[in-house]
């Protein structure tokens, strides 16, 4: 693989990682958060401060980075998660808006608008971050089929209901809104790794957003779908970047396409593209048993 | 008699101009079925949201098990062992059966959000304990052939004896069904009867249950309540009470 295609690698990695985080709190838990990119920028600017600044040596800075993002996903998450659903939703707007912005109001510290630059080369990082990749997904994978997950389903159709069944859905509310932001920090740190450069603007809402785009494209009730979509749409405009529609990059029509892609799903496939099917072993050896079948048969012809 | 696990001492709520309960007094003895009958709009349900603290009572007291709950969360109240069934059936729709009899007991599992993730086996022990308790429960309730289903791919009689399930699943000291026979078939009714007898003795319940069919009614309760206009008209054994004018007249002559 040469550099661009590692780049791209990484890139899509981090794209998964967040989506995973997101899918455990719209997937699972019915609330929409439309500020995770926030937590991403925590993480990255959190770690790199940390490193250039008080000199603290990288694991410790991005443990202490991902720290940041718990707290603050923590005091949110308890003031905004007893509120109606709309309401917090709303919330994680302001914040979506307001932490990046922060960047720009500590100028002095940060460089602001024009980039913070300052952050080391690490070697094998895409063994790094497929590492990790596998392990955020193996990880909310075993959330879902746990007590929490259920749960989880619980108050995502029926709140009432589920507090009758002795279920503190308020806290477990707020445990899923902090592990999805830790989640949300770590892709943080990997981005600006990949990138050895951050700034405010790459962490604007259109990055929360089109976390929702890919958890819903793929199946807002499939971690499976989710994560495939969620590597296959942020590879996909990369990969077009060479094809040319009048005169320019199909890369730049990122957004309308996924406005586009969007919109069929809505209209066709309103569950998204997995609907509630998950993939698994069991789902593999059935399609390489067709495979086997149908190039079986071709051989008794021949 | 024995023991007295559920007292309310002249609960009161209202709605606005609406008083939906008034002075609401009872005692709910242990291995008992009480029945609350009374015409549409009387309070019944809304008796069932105090009770359960959805909603808290504007003045009175509720008694649980000897305790005052007056300072207790809904969530607080159901841990303690009041557990309910809805009047509009209310499975969880994203999950099959068995998970959803599984989320009665989910909230008590022993194992915490590190051991979820990283499947220790501490997690596969709880795991292992609640798939087990859910499937007894299930199969002692003739309900394990639905344990895959959809709850809403099943017909309404299953749907309601798998939220019963779901209810008694964590082992409540008491139950309350709110209209367990609405829209079901006159066989099914039958059919249910013999199921909240079933379960009342084996899980050691005290029931009360709301109910329109004069005949779950007289055929399951130990002494009824006449609820109308959110006040109690008349409380008596089903023999007292079949024949009482006043009965009649709020509740049996509405109906027909
Ligand atoms: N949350 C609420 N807000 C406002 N009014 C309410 C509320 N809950 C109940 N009420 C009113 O209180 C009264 C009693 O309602 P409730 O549901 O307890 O009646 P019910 O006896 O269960 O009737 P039904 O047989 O139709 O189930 C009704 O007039 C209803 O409109
Ligand atoms: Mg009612």
């Amino acid at each position: 693989m040469n550099n661009y295609q590692i780049g791209l690698t990484i890139l899509s990695c981090v794209s998964v990682i967040t989506v995973t985080g997101v899918y455990a709190l719209t997937g699972l838990c019915g609330m929409f958060s439309l500020g995770q990119a926030a937590f991403m920028c925590i993480g990255a600017y959190g770690t790199f401060m940390l490193t250039r600044y008080a000199g603290i040596p990288l694991i410790p800075a991005a443990l202490l980075g991902v720290l940041a993002g718990v707290i603050v996903a923590w005091v949110v998450g308890r003031l905004t998660l007893k509120l109606r659903r709309d309401y917090f939703a709303l919330m994680t707007v302001a914040l979506g808006q307001a932490i990046p912005s922060l960047v720009v109001v500590f100028s002095e510290y940060t460089n602001g608008a024009l980039g913070f630059t300052k952050i080391p080369k690490v070697n094998g990082l895409i063994w790094i971050t497929l590492g990790i990749t596998v392990l955020v997904v193996f990880c909310i994978r075993n959330l879902k089929y746990s007590r929490y997950g259920r749960m989880c389903l619980a108050l995502k159709t029926d709140e009432l209901a589920a507090k009758s069944f002795g279920i503190n859905v308020y806290k477990l509310k707020v445990k899923i809104y902090i592990l999805a932001s830790a989640i949300a920090c770590i892709a943080g740190i990997l981005f600006a790794l990949r990138n050895r450069y951050i700034d405010n603007t790459q962490f604007n809402w259109a990055l929360s957003a089109e976390m929702q785009i890919f958890l819903f494209f793929g199946g807002s009730n499939s971690l499976t779908g989710a994560v495939v979509s969620a590597f296959v749409l942020k590879m996909l405009p990369n990969i077009l970047r060479n094809v040319q529609l009048f005169g320019v990059s199909m890369q730049e029509y990122r957004i309308i396409l996924y406005c586009i892609l969007v919109l069929i799903i809505l209209n066709f496939r309103p569950a998204g593209i997995m609907g509630e099917h998950e993939l698994n072993f069991r789902w593999v050896s059935r399609l390489t048993a067709k495979i086997k079948n149908a190039s079986g048969r071709n051989g008794g012809k021949a | 008699m024995s023991n007295v696990v559920l007292k309310t001492e002249g609960i009161s709520k209202s709605f606005g101009g609406v008083k939906a309960v008034q002075q609401f007094s009872m005692e709910l003895h242990e291995h008992e079925i009480k029945g609350i009958i009374g015409p549409n709009g009387a309070g019944k349900t809304t008796i069932f949201n105090l009770l359960s603290h959805i909603i808290l009572p504007d003045e009175g007291k509720i008694f649980l098990l000897g305790e005052d709950i007056e300072n207790k969360s809904q969530e607080e109240v159901a841990q303690m062992g009041l557990s309910r069934t809805f009047q509009s059936i209310r499975l969880f729709a994203g999950l099959n059966v068995l998970d959803n009899v599984k989320v009665g007991l989910d909230n008590e599992g022993k194992y915490n959000l590190f051991d979820a993730m990283f499947l220790t086996p501490r997690r596969w022990k709880e795991e292992k304990r609640i798939h087990n308790a859910a499937m007894e429960c299930l199969t002692m309730l003739n309900l394990e052939k639905y344990k895959d289903y959809r709850s809403n791919n099943l017909p309404y009689g299953i749907q309601r004896r798998v939220e019963i399930a779901r209810a008694i699943v964590s082992r409540p000291k008491i139950l309350l069904l709110d209209e367990p026979a609405a829209g079901l078939l006159p066989e099914e009714v039958f059919e249910l009867i013999d199921f909240i007898r079933l379960i009342k003795e084996k899980f050691e319940l005290s029931i009360i249950v709301i109910e329109h069919r004069m005949d779950l009614i007289m055929n399951l309760c130990s002494e009824i309540l006449v609820q109308d206009f959110g006040k109690t008209i008349a409380c008596g054994t089903p023999k007292e009470l079949q024949c009482d004018p006043r009965v009649l007249a709020a509740y049996l002559g509405e109906e027909e």
